[in-house]
């Protein structure tokens, strides 16, 4: 499970607080992956836009 | 007795707390309120780049300009916050003399993949301060934009944006933006509201992809003389450039330290980043002489309005470095200075035969250079920093710094320019930029009901 808290009760709240099962590398993690994924859309995308143009 | 003595500490305990939620909240709201400032900067460039482009790039301009903004911000928490506070003494990573910094400090306090980065009821400054810092490095992007505009690839220039943005600029910052860089605390380098650090280090980047990417089709004849390539909106460009000016406010709103919390300088008088005293009043003074001197030189040297409140822009970049040391009537003289130098550098640019559409490369790069400079010829002596011993603000400090600066900027902006270029990442085809960009890679158009039948206007040289 990566979502979720075991948090029932505000007032033992005292630091940080994560929503998530697990370590908050694999948020990281997906989200670089998500950066990359859109640069190589864009990327594709573009150079669709080149070759009709030509 | 006994009960009253222990009633009244009691009372001055729960007064104390207040206070120091009072002093905790009103510093995180100080940082968070200079974010929307800043984004007036990037409003400012969206519009001063779709007003220089020509119609028929206009909303590319715009689409290039809002990714740098959104990729920044990813990509420097991934990276940018870390290389601030890992790498201040250089690339050994080791730790500075004040111990806030090298890597051990960095993933205590930058690590992306740790609780440091998130929501933490018993920490009120890590999100704004990143926040603030994430604002500056997109405002570097921003910077190289302009000059790029009607030829750079979309996906090729969002690569240099984060590469500039989360990666560049932010180790010049660590080394002289930051109390235990390098140059500052070897050097005495002083670089108050960031002349060289996010400008000069942009503009100079922007060079080094200038020189690969090429001018627009149409800028030079065979004579090599240029033609003016006129945006399709002077107006929207000039509102841009106020807009920028008013985000400035809040880009050196950021520059200062908040006094009394546990991370604070002191208490009772704002810090600069370096731990040295300043008030939001000397900076206020300093500004809008370097508003006034810069815009005013600039009128005198070409009559143009674009130039004028690029010349305002450029004022405030002469003196950001010495805002705090200044006396006022001094910083409207360097600020004419720069508003002299600024249009003289971009007309050489262009006899270089290099395309700097918006004149990034003068007025931010040579003015940041000229900023960092000032520093050591009209405020040399001052301490660099608080502590004792520390080393002062000279002209031979500076004149070093000012080389980093731009050695850290073109470098890397011409070899990943370059690689990009070898992979064809680089530039548009000639059929796409003569067609229009708006037409080739966006689905809308921008004047639909004017320009929709009309070609674009043509240089001699097309």
């Amino acid at each position: 499970m990566l979502i979720g808290t075991n948090i029932t009760d505000w007032s033992t709240v005292d630091g940080a607080y994560y929503a998530g099962a697990g370590s908050e590398l694999i948020w990281l993690i997906v989200s670089i992956i998500l950066c990359l994924a859109f640069l190589v859309a864009g990327a594709r995308h573009e150079k669709a836009a080149y070759s009709k143009v030509r | 007795m006994e009960e009253q003595i222990a009633a009244l500490t009691a009372e001055l305990a729960a007064m104390k707390d207040s206070m120091a939620g009072t002093n905790r909240t009103t510093a995180e709201t100080f940082y968070y309120l200079t974010i929307p400032l800043m984004v007036l900067i990037h409003a400012g460039f969206l519009s001063y780049e779709m007003g220089a482009s020509r119609a028929k790039n206009a909303l590319a301009s715009g689409i290039k300009n809002i990714l740098a903004f959104a990729f920044i911000i990813p990509t420097f928490y991934y990276a940018g916050w870390f290389i601030y506070w890992a790498f201040p003494t250089g690339f050994t990573m080791s730790a500075g003399p004040l111990g806030t910094s090298g890597l051990a400090y960095a993933i205590g306090a930058a690590n992306p993949a740790g609780s440091v980065m998130g929501p933490n009821v018993a920490d009120s400054a890590t999100g704004v301060f990143f926040g603030a810092f994430a604002m500056f490095a997109a405002t570097t992007a921003s910077i190289m934009s302009g000059s790029l505009i009607e030829r750079i690839q979309i996906v090729g220039f969002t690569i240099l944006a984060i590469v500039l943005g989360s990666f560049v600029w932010i180790l010049g910052a660590a080394w002289g933006w930051h109390a235990d860089g390098w140059l500052v605390t070897q050097l005495g380098y002083h670089d108050f509201g960031a002349s060289g650090v996010v400008h000069a280090i942009a503009g100079f980047f922007t060079l080094g992809v200038l020189i690969n990417l090429g001018a627009r089709v149409g800028k030079f004849n065979p004579d090599g003389t240029a033609n003016a390539i006129a945006g399709h909106s002077m107006p929207a460009a000039l509102v841009g450039l106020m807009l920028i000016i008013a985000g400035f406010w809040g880009f050196l709103m950021g520059c200062v330290i908040f006094p009394g919390e546990p991370w604070s300088w002191g208490s009772g008088i704002f810090a600069t980043i370096y731990g040295t005293p300043v008030t939001l009043s000397a900076m206020t003074f300093n500004i809008l002489m370097g508003f006034a001197g810069g815009a005013i030189a600039a009128w005198v040297m070409t009559h143009d309005p674009f130039w004028m409140m690029s010349g305002a822009l450029g004022g405030i970049i002469s003196v950001a470095g010495g805002l705090d040391l200044y006396w006022p009537p001094m910083a409207f003289v360097i600020a004419a200075i720069g508003g002299v130098i600024m249009p003289l550098v971009a007309r050489y640019v262009e006899k270089m035969r290099i395309d700097d559409a918006v004149g990034a490369v003068a007025l931010h790069g040579v003015v940041g250079i000229w900023g960092v400079i000032a520093v050591g010829i009209f405020a040399s002596g001052y301490p660099a920093l608080a502590a004792e011993g520390a080393p002062t603000i000279t002209l031979y400090g500076q004149v070093i710094g000012a080389a980093v600066m731009m050695a850290l900027g073109f470098i890397p902006g011409y070899v990943v320019s370059l690689i990009l270029k070898k992979l064809g990442m680089l530039r548009v085809p000639k059929e796409a930029e003569l067609l229009g960009l708006d037409k080739v890679k966006v689905p809308i158009e921008a004047y639909p009901e004017f320009f929709a039948a009309s070609p674009a206007a043509k240089t001699p040289a097309e």
